[in-house]
């Protein structure tokens, strides 16, 4: 079989398979089976229409999403700059890699409350997406770096070539597919860290609209808000996917 | 030993001791931040009362765990089996994989109901899917020709399930077991917060009604410990498992 129609087969399979899930969720919901929690698709749509409804979808994804870039970027770029320290002074590797677990281990509901009192209600979002960038960028790095080959670098040693030519022209090239990898990953994770920070009160965002409409009953508006959650990380997660292929031709 | 110890450590204790010297020169008042000290010491001096949360915690958490890794692991032997199934599931696991499955947590606890056995569903929701993943691209990379072989031997599907499948999975699942493990203890944590259903989170959350701050972090220290402990035990696990199977 050619990989044309291989792919066109792909893309039939794909649909059908959502396809299948959107009519299960149709169906699950007209029945009623699983009470007023799983309200028909139909009705879930409906809310992106009504301008009140979509205005606070709007704003509040915004809000979100600022925090979650915001902890994307930063997590990301302390990720990387942490990995690069243990690489290039290997006595405080194994120091890192465990603060690195440890700090990926304190329970998010713990550092909450504590974030809103020693910054600000509206920075805690985006100071707890940050968290789990950092330590799955790290992650990420750290094992790229060592995967570059030994035979290579000790050739490049034996021309007399700098520490940081080698990490330039070998490791960092060697780490850039794995480090698109962990971005990938990661992206769920900002969503994940700055909507349970949003949890702890902050004045605006999907997290707020999610914790609000469970309490007030308001069950189609919260599955708006979540597909709201859900598409936008698809869409970053898309673009980065896009990228690594980028990445991949231009670094293989 | 001691070198080493500290060399693991150093910067966990100099976290801890930043900690400790910020609070106590900013005199806060001790509802609204503790001393690291001061929660070590309610840890130490009142064990048992931190012992039964946790327990509790970490049975679901490891429950939870195991029943998402058993479903993934399926999952991807069907799609393995049945190229329909894995085009069909194909696009769907990529849409969950990039949802940020904590947020559906009041979701599931509406639909299943607050009560502990939610947790369950929770956990398993959360790592079903990298243990699909994992255990689908581990199938995938069955050693050349060895399906072959096993067609030409004519081996039942279970024989050819047992003998070159699971063997081939095994490192796979251990790498996917050790990525959900550190996450499974938070997560349970988050849900019992959430759902106030005994455990770790809703000894925090009710510590924390009660302003008895101490005991709150001491809660998250605990969740901290497990969760640690858990991933460390996993990566020796997965080591293991690759030495005997790679």
């Amino acid at each position: 079989m050619n990989s044309n129609s291989s792919y066109l087969r792909d893309i039939l399979y794909g649909s059908a398979g959502l396809l299948c899930l959107l009519l299960a969720w149709q169906i699950v919901g007209v029945s009623g089976v699983a009470g007023l929690t799983v309200p028909p698709i139909a009705a879930v749509l409906a809310i992106y229409s009504e301008p009140p409804l979509a205005a606070l979808l709007l704003r509040s994804a915004r809000a979100t999403m600022s925090s979650a870039a915001f902890g994307f970027v930063v997590g990301a770029v302390l990720g990387i700059a942490t990995a690069l320290v243990a690489h290039l002074l290997p006595i405080l590797r194994p120091g890192l890699d465990r603060l690195a677990v440890v700090l990926n281990a304190v329970p998010a509901i713990a550092l909450g409350p504590i974030f809103i009192i020693l910054v600000s209600r509206e920075f805690t979002p985006a100071l707890l997406a940050t968290i789990p960038v950092f330590f799955i960028v790290y992650v990420a790095v750290i094992s790229g770096l060592r995967t570059s080959s030994p035979a290579l670098t000790a050739m490049m040693t034996t021309f007399g070539a700098r520490k940081w030519q080698i990490l330039c022209h070998l490791d960092l090239p060697a780490a850039i597919p794995f480090l698109m990898n962990g971005l990938k990953v990661s992206v769920s994770a900002a969503m994940i860290g700055a909507i349970v920070g949003e949890w702890f009160g902050a004045p605006a965002g999907l997290g707020v609209v999610i914790v609000n409409t469970l309490e007030n009953f308001q069950v189609p508006l919260m599955w708006a808000a979540i597909l709201v959650v859900a598409s936008s990380s698809l869409t970053a997660y898309g673009l980065l996917t896009l990228a690594e292929r980028w990445a991949e031709g231009r670094f293989k | 030993m001691i070198r080493r110890v500290f060399s693991q450590s150093w910067g966990v204790l100099l976290l801890f001791a930043a900690w400790q010297i910020y609070v106590m020169s900013m005199h806060f008042n001790s509802i609204v931040i503790v001393t690291p000290l001061a929660v070590l010491e309610d840890v130490a001096m009142h064990p048992v009362v931190y012992a039964l949360p946790a327990l509790w915690t970490l049975g679901f958490a490891l429950a939870g765990l195991a029943g998402g890794v058993l479903i993934g692991l399926l999952l991807a032997v069907l799609a393995w089996r049945s190229k329909i199934f894995s085009g069909m599931v194909n696009p769907l696991a990529l849409l969950l994989s990039s949802t940020p499955v904590v947020c559906l947590i009041p979701l599931l606890a509406r639909i299943f109901g607050y009560h502990s056995r939610t947790e369950l569903v929770i956990v398993a929701v959360l790592t079903f899917f990298p243990a699909f993943v994992f255990a689908l691209s581990g199938l995938r990379k069955l050693p050349p020709m060895s399906d072959e072989l096993f067609t030409i031997f004519a081996a039942t599907p279970w024989k050819r399930m047992r003998f070159l499948a699971l063997p081939a999975a095994m490192p796979s699942i251990a790498a996917a077991s050790r990525v959900c493990a550190a996450y499974s203890v938070l997560v349970t944590m988050v849900a019992e917060y959430l759902m106030q259903t005994g455990g770790l989170g809703n000894m925090f959350a009710l510590m924390s009604q009660e302003f008895q701050t101490e005991r709150a972090f001491g809660a998250s220290l605990v969740a901290m410990a497990l969760s640690t402990a858990l991933y460390s035990a996993a990566s020796a696990v997965e080591s293991r498992v690759q030495a005997r199977y790679l």
